[in-house]
């Protein structure tokens, strides 16, 4: 530190910790439904039950005292009013399963846990009917597409939105990647919320889902890739897509599952995931599935090299061996392309 | 475990008074502390414990060798022996893969690739082991007794992205216990606060809803839009990185221990060499000790003196990333640096006015050669964060674009651009005003106002938690 104004002043460790426990008490008790919300993002294990099992009395007490309410002001003030909420109340995705009809029969356990595999795959499931024609799209009044999920939404939307400018495609890409989110924790992110805020916000005529990176947890107590939780994860693909469709009756979403990764545990519950969102796809006018996990894959396994038309060998996948690199990216691009224009005329 | 997080609060929280109350009694603070470090770093992959007991147990063996004998030839070969092995665990986590696509990619092979997960940290503690090992075997370093060298490797405040701390600054610290009487709490305060909001508000926010976009679809935006990026990004790496510094700092302040500065108003820089005095500092100077130095330096006349900037600043940007923006990223200010200290000579050969009329102010002259220098950041910038060479050049292209914007540059982005600009022109002393008055304060006061500026940061970052640091990744 400069001296140039006097000695650097000090003061003892016992002192400091005083400050820094008053502060950090100060915190939690104006913050406690954004310390639940923390927790519940964090991976299962001690330290997140430990601060759950503190925070989660802590928010209830502070909610009596109404302490969260400079919390809640400065979330009104800066226009993200929900960013705080805790998960002692129901989300709306949680909300949905009450009105929405019995869960889509789900399809059997993938035989062999790969997705894409001819076994596990059905590429053509049957579509619901749909509300409305689409609407024409024109170089004047382009095709409004938003590209939104987790982090394997990021790249994959970049790499659209190069291709149709490129090809001069009538359509305008928007890209909104909500990395770390999915649909397995709405009291950590609620995609129904954001669903509902997105169409509002962005107006799309066509939404790109990509999600499902993010979602190896249990679902109302049932085991990951089991059938139950492979019903409630089509549930809440049918809630969201009904969110994102909801005053538009020509508005269509199109989700695109998972890629085949590379670790062991993965595969099945990408597999899963594809299922999910494939039975999903009957029971929602305007949802359709894009099948990412097939075409990328080697005969349904993972493979980090895939071959461009021009035959040139691209390294398609990051080291996590989940998402795929940026140059990569274009070929599930690529498969939403092609799915849109089976619907879309697009020049 | 990253710094701006529940997690990292809930183990500080309780590191620190456990340190404090060990401190007197030192043969119990040494095992916590270098137990809690590995904690922490444990936190983040387990498996990658064992590369950093490994390295620290090669590499305090080697120093123990150089240090102990004296026949020249058993100290030099320890001393490769090292370096060879640290040189080697980064050279395979970090640029085999990226070597073997690139052959894989220009002649078609199909060479597998590890995929290993680069080691958080690697580059960091790599380094530091080489400066420890170099710096006995030149007899500028004493031999540190092993438990202190796995403390000065592993402290976990420095451990994850620097600054990169010598041994020679930190080991005397462990001679004795740290006087508990003497917290510099205000300064400490002052960085992790500043931290805080560099990071998670002001980086954090220009790279999701400025940087992201025009990079990831440079052909959707146009000529301000873009030039308000390249300004956005130049903004986004240094509150990013500096805040990640200055936290580490800070805490370093409150366990009672000194780091060096590593950034010092960077963008104020009137030259590229006087930019490297100020960014990234401990980098800079173990670039010029352990690399530019021992190549030649500038005694072997000018074309060698080139040679040996261009190579520091391929192999700094190398150090970046195994890809071929940051060759180009290091490159760019290689040419850069030799340019300056060409130019004199040049100029003279050539007639050209060596400097500008007199009748310009200084003050005019000055702004100029920092304008130019600013620029050129941004420039080289725009490589380091582009994917790939390619969008690099699109989003260069594009600042000459015209058309509609998409409405991405907002008054309040500006405005937090304007913002973390104008604080490097902020006169010297401010900090330390403040820090004054702080401590000014009642302790109810100061704890208070710090709970205060944490709700706020929570609030202002929307509960989205916080993006990677950036360098995180080197």
């Amino acid at each position: 530190m400069s001296e140039e104004n006097g000695p650097e002043p000090v003061t003892t460790a016992r002192q400091t910790g005083r400050v820094i426990r008053i502060a950090l008490v100060t915190a939690l008790l104006l913050n406690t439904a954004g310390v639940v919300r923390a927790g519940l993002g964090m991976p299962s294990g001690p330290t997140r039950d430990l601060l759950l099992g503190f925070a989660r009395p802590l928010d209830s007490f502070a909610g009596l005292l109404d302490l969260n309410r400079p919390r809640s002001s400065l979330d009104a003030m800066l226009g993200h009013p929900d960013s705080a909420t805790g998960d002692d109340r129901q989300t709306h995705l949680e909300q949905d399963a009450d009105r929405l009809q019995p869960p889509a029969q789900a399809p059997p356990p993938a035989p062999d846990g790969a997705p894409g595999s001819p076994a596990a795959a059905d590429p053509q499931p049957r579509l619901a009917p749909v509300g409305a024609e689409v609407r024409h799209a024109t170089a004047a009044d382009p095709l409004r597409i938003l590209v939104t999920g987790d982090s394997l939404s990021d790249f994959d939307g970049q790499q659209l939105s190069r291709v149709v400018a490129a090809e001069h495609l009538p359509a305008k890409v928007r890209v909104q990647a909500r990395n770390g989110t999915g649909l397995t924790q709405p009291s950590v992110f609620d995609w129904s919320d954001e669903a509902a805020q997105d169409a509002a916000d962005f107006d799309p005529d066509v939404v790109i889902m990509v999600l499902g990176a993010n979602d190896g947890w249990p679902l109302e107590g049932h085991d990951v890739g089991s059938n139950a939780w492979n019903q409630e994860y089509a549930r809440r693909v049918e809630a969201v897509s009904r969110d994102f469709i909801a005053g538009d009756p020509q508005r269509r979403v199109y989700w695109a599952g998972p890629p085949v990764p590379r670790s062991a545990p993965w595969i099945h519950i990408f597999a899963r995931i594809n299922d999910a969102v494939r039975a999903a796809v009957p029971n929602v006018p305007g949802l359709r599935y894009v099948d990412v996990a097939g075409p990328t894959s080697d005969h349904g396994s993972y493979t980090d090299y895939l071959t461009d038309p021009a035959g040139h060998r691209i390294l398609a996948r990051q080291h996590d061996g989940i998402h795929f690199s940026f140059a990569g990216s274009v070929f599930p691009a690529r498969i939403i392309l092609t799915a849109l224009q089976g619907e879309y005329s697009l020049g | 475990m990253i710094f701006p997080t529940v997690q990292f609060a809930l183990f500080f929280a309780l590191v620190l008074p456990l340190s404090w109350a060990l401190m007197p009694r030192q043969r119990l603070w040494r095992p916590f502390i270098l137990a809690a470090s590995y904690y922490f770093y444990a936190a983040a992959d387990w498996h990658y414990v064992f590369l950093l007991a490994g390295s620290t147990v090669a590499n305090q063996l080697a120093a123990t060798v150089i240090a102990r004998r004296s026949a020249a030839k058993v100290r030099n070969a320890a001393l490769v022996a090292a370096i060879t092995l640290d040189l080697g665990a980064l050279g395979v986590f970090k640029y085999l893969d990226f070597f073997s696509a690139s052959v894989n990619s220009s002649l078609g092979l199909s060479i597998g690739l590890l995929h290993w997960v680069l080691p958080v940290g690697v580059s960091f503690y790599t380094f530091q082991a080489i400066s420890y090992v170099v710096d006995v075997h030149r007899g500028r370093t004493a031999l540190a007794r092993p438990l202190d060298y796995a403390i000065y490797a592993s402290f976990f405040p420095h451990l994850v992205a620097g600054p990169i701390v010598r041994a020679s600054e930190f080991i005397p610290q462990l001679a004795g216990p740290r006087d508990p009487n003497r917290i510099p709490a205000a300064r400490a305060f002052g960085l992790i606060a500043g931290g805080l909001v560099k990071k998670m508000v002001v980086a954090d926010m220009i790279g999701t809803k400025l940087v992201e976009p025009v990079f990831g679809t440079p052909q959707a935006h146009n000529g301000t839009e873009t030039l308000m990026a390249v300004y956005g990004y130049a903004v986004q790496i240094y509150c990013d990185f500096s805040a990640y510094t200055d936290m580490a700092i800070g805490l370093a302040l409150l366990l009672g221990f000194r780091f060096p500065d590593n950034f010092d108003r960077p963008y104020t820089a009137r030259s590229l060499q006087d930019f490297w005095r100020r960014w990234h500092m401990t980098l800079s100077r173990w670039l010029r000790d352990y690399l530019y130095i021992p190549l030649g330096g500038n005694r072997g006349g000018s074309l060698k003196t080139y040679r040996n900037l261009m190579m520091t600043m391929l192999l700094g940007g190398l150090w970046h990333g195994a890809a071929w923006t940051f060759v180009i990223w290091g490159g760019i200010h290689g040419v850069g640096l030799a340019v300056e200290r060409a130019w004199p000579s040049v100029a003279n050969a050539m007639r050209f006015p060596t400097s500008v009329p007199a009748r310009i102010p200084q003050s005019v002259k000055t702004a100029a050669a920092r304008i130019v220098t600013f620029h050129v950041v941004c420039l080289a910038w725009v490589f380091f964060r582009a994917p790939d060479v390619s969008t690099a050049f699109a989003v260069l292209g594009r600042l000459f674009a015209g058309g509609p914007g998409t409405g991405i540059v907002t008054p309040t982005i500006v405005l937090v651009i304007a913002a973390a600009l104008a604080v490097q022109w902020l006169p010297r002393g401010t900090g330390a005003r403040l820090q004054k008055a702080f401590v000014t304060l009642p302790v109810y006061a100061q704890g208070i106002s710090l709970g205060a500026l944490l709700l706020v940061v929570a609030a202002v970052s929307g509960g989205q938690g916080v993006a990677p640091f950036i360098y995180f990744r080197f």
